[in-house]
């Protein structure tokens, strides 16, 4: 599997500035050890973003008093950040340290307003299969220059969930002015 | 190369939305992230999983890493492979289970790999021209990953396949 990113700088009148693309290199050990969990439904250790760990693992065990007749199963390792929820999804930040296996965090994540992540239909271009996730950013705090960015999954951990760092990666330096809005989508295809 | 099942399953993780997937007969499988109902106030306890186990136990080749007897080229909508059965009798293997290893960190490098060993414990060669990865999902089987590629196990021979989930920092 190939993950590629694309990040695009609008300007405030929304026309475009520039772009970069590249290939994604850096799934973390989060990921993997996530991955191992779906592939065995076994628990496995994750580290999450505040550096403290716990035990995650896909399936779900419920066991409550269920005053409405019923349970509710959210999923277990999901991306689909709400809009203005810098928790977990795509974020970015200005950081350009080295990614290494071990990252459970941004290096200096920066804080704007973003949309809503959307993660497209699995769609078929050029023979292969891909599919896409993508968020925008407009930038409503300082002058800054974006360096990084980040993949934080939702994963789940009994009744609640907890974010994890399973992606990094450090980018050419791209200018972020205030009112700005910068686009980045992840393309996950082989 | 990972098929469309595969794609599918992460869209149905990620966005915590029903996916349609093909099992293994070619029937089309909803999965979602449901809403469980029980009937009645209550304390109930139940499980459910969002897993795509390929873990097999030795002589199940219902999921896991199995492999088969067509050439035809990968399509990412494959759903189906020609499987050569367990056993010791004439044209079949001898499957062991399949481990998933626990992931290795070596440096820069991140490492996940799924493998499995199979025997030939007939009296003639078996040719084997496909590899599959079909994972369990919700009770149902579904192939997520094919490649053609043939191989020869000579009688009283093993074969040894893996797939390796590979990452450099």
């Amino acid at each position: 599997m190939k993950i590629t990113y694309e990040i695009c700088l609008f300007n405030p009148n929304e026309k475009l500035e520039r772009c970069i693309r590249g290939k994604v290199n850096s799934l973390l050990k989060n990921y993997y050890l996530a991955y191992y969990s779906q592939l065995t439904d076994d628990s496995v250790t994750l580290k999450r973003i505040d550096g403290s760990t716990f035990t995650h693992r896909v399936s779900y065990y419920c066991s409550k008093w269920c005053n409405a007749g019923y349970c509710v199963y959210n999923g277990s390792f999901f991306l689909d950040a709400p809009e203005e929820d810098e928790s977990y999804g795509i974020l970015i930040g200005t950081s350009d340290v080295s990614p290494t296996p071990d990252d459970y965090k941004l290096g200096s994540q920066f804080s704007c307003w973003c949309s809503a992540v959307n993660i497209s239909d699995v769609y078929e271009e050029a023979g292969s299969l891909s599919l896409d996730i993508s968020r925008l950013f407009l930038n409503d705090n300082v002058d800054t220059i974006v360096k990084e960015f980040g993949l934080v999954a939702r994963a789940k951990a009994d009744d609640t969930t907890y974010p994890v760092l399973i992606l990094r990666d450090v980018v050419s330096p791209i200018d972020f002015p205030v009112d700005y809005s910068l686009s980045i989508k992840l393309k996950f295809s082989f | 190369m990972l098929l469309e099942n595969y794609y599918r399953y992460l869209a149905y993780l990620f966005d915590r939305r029903s996916e349609s997937l093909k099992d293994v007969t070619g029937t089309s499988r909803t999965i979602n992230p449901a809403l469980y109902t029980k009937g009645g106030k209550g304390t109930y306890s139940y499980s459910v999983s969002a897993a795509m186990e390929v873990d097999s136990p030795e002589g199940n080749i219902d999921f896991g890493i199995v492999v088969g007897t067509s050439d035809i080229p990968v399509s990412p909508y494959d759903y189906y492979i020609n499987k050569i059965s367990h056993g010791t009798s004439s044209g079949q293997l001898y499957y062991y289970s399949t481990q998933v290893k626990d992931v290795v960190v070596s440096g820069n490098i991140i490492e996940l790999e799924v493998a499995r060993s199979l025997s030939n414990q007939t009296d003639e060669d078996i040719n084997v021209n496909e590899f599959g990865l079909i994972a369990k999902i919700k009770g149902y089987y579904f192939l997520i990953a094919r490649e053609v590629s043939p191989a020869t196990v000579p009688s009283g021979g093993f074969l040894e396949v893996s797939f390796k989930f590979k990452t450099t920092v």
